[in-house]
């Protein structure tokens, strides 16, 4: 987790400590501050846009501190810039919270929709009950599932847990089915 | 059992989706760690921790699949989504508008499907920034494509041979295969079709040898059955 915590980053401070160690420092700042916020700004998820600036300026902290570890020149490349905006931006989804149910990711919406209230509370218990099933399948099929849930096909899960892809593929069915027999007893339907 | 294609399609969802209530828990791993997993730079045994971590960790998943996005990489998991979820029609969309643009100049008349697949050699997997990518693209006829002619054909390159694979994406039932094939198509038998109802969603893989460079592997394509 990051030292997120802290008091509001203020621009001036930075730029005065900077001068001691480096006269360009302050315009090193402006040009992290634009190059991350455009990566943080592609990245953010909606429900973290008010923090974002906070985001930017986090990053841009960690820059400098690269920078000063670096030679004179150094530049962070695009990818290098996407991987501080990432890091940042995870920090910020631990520390805040989405604030209203509405703004939760994932447009996720339950098959049988009734009104507001009924939908709101069958949506949560299906989102709790997928996790909860996942957890009760034996291990190697609940990595298969993970996987498969989160977008990988058979031949992508096989390449990153080193199986045949008979195997992910045994593994991603037999795990499948164990999800449904479980949500159904749970009386849901996927 | 099986699952239907939009079963699949809302557990996924389910599965991705976060609830304000869920905090972050004592045991999540540092961002950097999430990064690596997903570019396929731990151990298995450390991404077998992770993965089941993020089985549990509404959070994790979200940065997980936030990872994926960072890098042009990240297209092999999007476009190889078990289904086509409203986000996964978005990018197909854009995928097939950034094909159009950089290949006009190539088989006109075919309907492109799916977006670019970055391929990756074996054994580069870990180095994801520097790894060479080689654009490999399904072009197809059309979308869906009717079972008597379902003729498959990709990106050729120059001295490769290829092996296709085809899943049912509901089950991920293996529904064909051919290896070792000189040219870059490949048509998936009748009988192989035969009982799929109209709209059955399949997902092809291709995998490519490449002289000098060894095999490569791409992401999934998703084709609809006729
Ligand atoms: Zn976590």
């Amino acid at each position: 987790m990051s030292g997120g915590h802290e008091q509001p980053f203020d621009r001036a401070i930075v730029s005065l400590e900077s001068r001691e160690n480096a006269p360009n420092e302050g315009a090193e700042y402006i040009r992290f501050e634009k190059l991350l916020g455009e990566e943080v700004r592609r990245l953010c998820p909606h429900w973290l846009w008010n923090h974002r600036e906070d985001i930017v300026q986090e990053g841009v902290i960690t820059l400098l501190k690269v920078k000063r570890k670096r030679e004179a020149n150094w530049r962070p490349n695009r990818s290098y810039l996407r991987d501080v905006a990432y890091t940042r931006i995870v920090d910020a989804m631990r520390k805040h919270r989405p604030q209203e149910v509405a703004m939760a990711p994932a447009d996720f919406d339950p098959p049988s929709a009734g009104p507001d209230p009924h939908r709101e509370h069958l949506r949560r218990e299906i989102i709790e009950a997928v996790r909860e099933c996942l957890s009760q399948l034996v291990k190697p099929r609940r990595l298969a599932v993970t996987l498969f849930l989160l977008g990988d096909g058979v031949p992508r899960i096989a390449e990153r847990m080193n199986w045949t892809r008979r195997k992910a593929s045994n593994l991603v069915y037999r795990g499948l089915a164990n999800m449904r027999d479980c949500l159904t007893r749970k009386g849901l339907k996927p | 059992m099986k699952l239907e294609n939009d079963e699949v399609s809302r557990l996924s969802q389910a599965f991705r989706s976060r609830l304000p209530s869920d905090a972050p828990r004592s045991d999540c791993p540092p961002p950097e760690h999430i990064l690596k997993g997903v570019r396929q730079e731990l151990s298995r045994q450390d991404l077998s921790g992770l993965v089941l971590h993020v089985a549990q960790c509404p959070l994790c998943t979200q940065s997980w699949k936030l990872a994926e996005e960072l890098t042009p990489d990240a297209s092999i998991s999007m476009a190889s989504a078990p289904v086509l979820s409203r986000p996964g029609l978005r990018r197909h969309f854009v995928g097939a508008i950034a094909a159009a643009i950089l290949l006009t100049a190539l088989s006109v008349g075919l309907y492109r499907t799916g977006v670019f697949f970055p391929v990756q050699a074996p054994g580069q997997v870990g180095t994801s920034r520097s790894v060479e990518k080689l654009k490999l693209e399904l072009l197809i006829a059309a979308d869906p494509l009717p079972r008597d002619n379902f003729l498959l054909t990709w990106t050729e390159f120059s001295d490769a041979s290829y092996d296709v694979e085809v899943y049912r994406s509901n089950d991920v039932t293996a529904i064909s295969q051919a290896r070792g094939l000189n040219v870059a198509e490949y048509r998936v038998p009748q009988e192989s079709l035969a009982g799929l109802p109209t709209g059955t969603n399949l997902q092809v893989f291709v995998e490519v040898h490449v002289p000098g460079i060894g095999a490569v592997t791409s992401g999934t394509f998703t084709v609809r059955v006729r």
